[in-house]
């Protein structure tokens, strides 16, 4: 295969044409900088095409849309006649040039593979020997299920995959949910603050209350989630922990139920602050746990004095109810 | 047997012309036999397909037992449990329960069926007469269902009169079918126990695939008591949902429509309990499953149930149906803790040795050949 090194016309390329495009949602400001203050420092690759524009784009994206939009009239490139690169030529290339120079996110992986099984038709057998290592994945036929669905969600989730890093386990539930509910939870997550455990709660939690309700997660955000999540007042991490608790009441009443019930006779104890008295976890056992912690001994009798004074009360024997 | 669509026999070269392993392939049909070199093979050649589980259920090992044939049930940590002795005969079951915890414990998919019976009777007479004062209770139906291949190997033609022998067992035969054929003309002499699984039909449809109905069970039941078998019932998994109450109220009527309570010997009451690792197994396999909708939580043995106060609930709503029908029957609950215990029936057995007595006392009471 000979690539003749020439400039080219950005008109002259069909900057529409994906095919071998495997970049999702990319940041091109560093890029603007550094071409705008140095200039194109590596040629992209193009393809002669049959008809229309004369060229489609094998590897180069965005290096071309940065060169557009400073209103370059010409760029440098490696051409390829029509014949001299088949289209899995021509991706393979793109792929190796594209992990010579960086890492591609998680989506980005997906696309790859997703391309791989429905253009290229590759059985899964030899993208998972071939390609998913060089993708740095575990090559796994279900890995490779997992991930080349994840094209297919909603791009605001898709963002949100790739801007907090979420893990594969995680970014796979959100293809449990139909696109509906993807657009409803994309426009609630990045809203919270959630790590890749509270992330795997809230999304169980929504799964499982939609399934048994039979409720679209549209319906069951309206009233008092959509009032949390809109409330500019509160910070993120105070919005992600009323939204996972009331989420959890609405997953779990009769717990939710025993522990406010539980709460009420503690307060009827009169307990001060520093005295903690929790059920068992659960409640599952049948004892229940006091502690304190006391600097002197004054601040320990007071301590004993109160605990005292709540074995007197009848909320003490009722707490022990609720634990059967 | 047909109702279980077995696709492939695996046979192990080793017990190629064992004339066990002949008479169960004389059974099978036109079912396509596989020679294997062992279980290693069996699994691998199973893990090829997208659910290897699932096709487990459709393809059978015949091999020889190496390893030991009884064993204790394993039970679970700070619970009461009943000290049942299993014997793994068949392991595995064709029935696919989405709660079934074979799911995530075996590390084969295929039903394996041993063949060496006659080193599982060995092991048996060594275990009985190691502990004479004691009344075992043995059964094949913890790792797999007693009788659903039965009409295959016809095991049951040899155990039950096996059993007839022994002065300090009862062996019980814990099924989800209603293949009860070869136990009715069996001289049993009321040393085997026949026991069902119940749940009321709506469960065996949605969570019990290829299970016979609760109607077929019952009517097998009602044969085998008409033979004098005595019966065993198994409430478990009892599961939770908005109309159980009238659900399980109608599979104890059902019930007591066609078994004389006086002969049932034993019904345990289990509410549904499973280990962290079976969620996602459940998940992924039985995608429409409703049984992880409850409200279920770990406790201190790992395992996860609903939570204390409903399975009390629970509990004591069926000790109540059931007693209406028959004050003096046996009810057990399998797995759970004293606390538990005292809040169902007011009383608790001190440990598992204990409640082992209160089996031997019942066992005693229906046949004189134990005293």
């Amino acid at each position: 295969m000979d690539r003749i090194l020439r400039k080219i016309g950005i008109d002259a390329i069909d900057s529409r044409n994906q095919s071998f495009s495997m970049t999702f949602h990319p940041n091109l400001d560093g890029l603007m900088r550094s071409i705008g203050q140095v200039g194109l420092l590596q040629p992209i690759i193009v393809r002669e095409k049959s008809r229309g524009a004369r060229y489609q784009v094998i590897s180069g994206f965005k290096r071309l849309a940065v060169c557009k939009q400073l209103g370059l009239g010409e760029i440098e490139a490696f051409c390829y006649r029509k014949l001299e690169l088949d289209d899995l030529e021509g991706f393979h290339m793109a792929l190796h040039e594209n992990l010579s120079t960086r890492g591609l996110n998680l989506i980005e992986k997906s696309m790859i593979l997703h391309k791989l099984i429905h253009r290229y038709g590759l059985s899964k057998e030899s993208i998972a020997r071939d390609y998913m290592p060089l993708l740095g994945l575990h090559p796994n036929p279900k890995i490779l299920e997992k991930i080349s669905q994840l094209v297919e969600l909603r791009t605001r989730i898709k963002r949100y995959i790739v801007d907090e890093e979420v893990s594969l386990g995680n970014a796979a539930q959100f293809l449990e949910f139909a696109a509906e509910d993807q657009a409803e939870i994309g426009r609630l997550i990045p809203a919270l603050k959630l790590g890749e455990n509270t992330l795997r709660e809230v999304l169980a939690l929504l799964r499982e209350i939609s399934l048994r309700d039979g409720l679209a997660v549209r319906e069951l955000f309206k009233g008092e989630i959509e009032g949390i999540v809109s409330d500019a007042t509160i910070s993120r991490v105070h919005k992600t922990n009323r939204v996972r608790r009331r989420l959890r009441e609405i997953r779990y009443p009769r717990l939710t139920e025993l522990e406010k019930a539980f709460c009420e006779k503690r307060k009827g104890l009169g307990l001060s602050p520093g005295i903690s008295l929790q059920p068992p976890p659960y409640f599952e056992g049948d004892t229940l746990r006091v502690e304190f912690r006391f600097g002197n001994v004054d601040v320990f009798k007071d301590i004993i004095s109160k605990l005292m004074e709540a074995s007197e009360k009848k909320e003490l024997g009722e707490m022990f109810e609720l634990t059967l | 047997m047909a109702r279980y669509g077995v696709r492939r026999i695996f046979l192990d070269r080793g017990v190629m012309g064992d004339p066990v392993a002949e008479g169960i392939l004389s059974e099978s049909g036109d079912i396509p036999v596989v020679l294997v070199n062992g279980p290693q093979e069996v699994a691998r050649r199973l893990s090829t397909f997208e659910d290897p589980l699932g096709e487990g259920k459709h393809s059978l090992f015949i091999t020889r037992q190496k390893g030991d044939f009884v064993k204790g049930c394993p039970g679970t940590h700070h619970r009461i449990c009943c000290r049942y002795e299993i014997i793994n005969l068949v392991v595995n079951c064709p029935i696919d329960c989405s709660y079934c915890i074979l799911q995530g414990y075996l590390n084969n998919p295929a039903i394996t069926i041993y063949i060496n019976i006659e080193e599982l009777f060995a092991q048996v007479e060594e275990k009985l007469s190691g502990d004479p004062g004691r009344v075992f209770r043995l059964g094949t139906g913890e790792l797999g269902d007693s009788l659903a291949f039965d009409g295959m190997t016809r095991f049951s033609t040899a155990l039950v009169p096996f059993f007839t022998e022994k002065a300090n067992v009862i062996f019980e035969l814990k099924t989800k079918t209603d293949e009860v054929d070869n136990l009715l003309d069996l001289d049993h002499r009321g040393k085997t126990v026949i026991s069902w699984s119940v749940n009321p039909e709506k469960v065996i449809a949605e969570e019990e695939r290829s299970a016979s109905t609760l109607e077929e069970r019952l009517v097998a039941a009602e044969k085998c008591q008409q033979e004098g078998y005595l019966i065993g019932l198994h409430f478990d998994p009892l599961i939770y949902y908005p109309e159980w109450e009238r659900d399980y109220r109608g599979v104890i009527e059902k019930i007591f429509e066609r078994i004389d309570g006086k002969g049932i010997i034993w019904i345990s009451l289990g509410g549904f309990r499973f280990p962290p690792y079976l969620k996602p197994i459940i998940h992924n396999r039985f995608p429409t499953s409703k049984i992880l909708w409850g409200e279920l939580f770990p406790g201190n043995d790992g395992k996860f149930r609903y939570l204390k106060s409903l399975r009390v609930e629970m509990y004591r709503k069926i000790v109540g149906w059931l007693r209406d029908y028959e004050p003096n029957l046996f009810i057990y609950l399998c797995m759970e803790s004293r606390e538990v215990w005292e809040k169902v029936f007011g009383w608790s057995p001190k440990n598992n040795k204990a409640l082992d007595g209160l089996f031997a006392q019942r066992v005693r009471s229906f046949s004189p050949a134990y005293q």
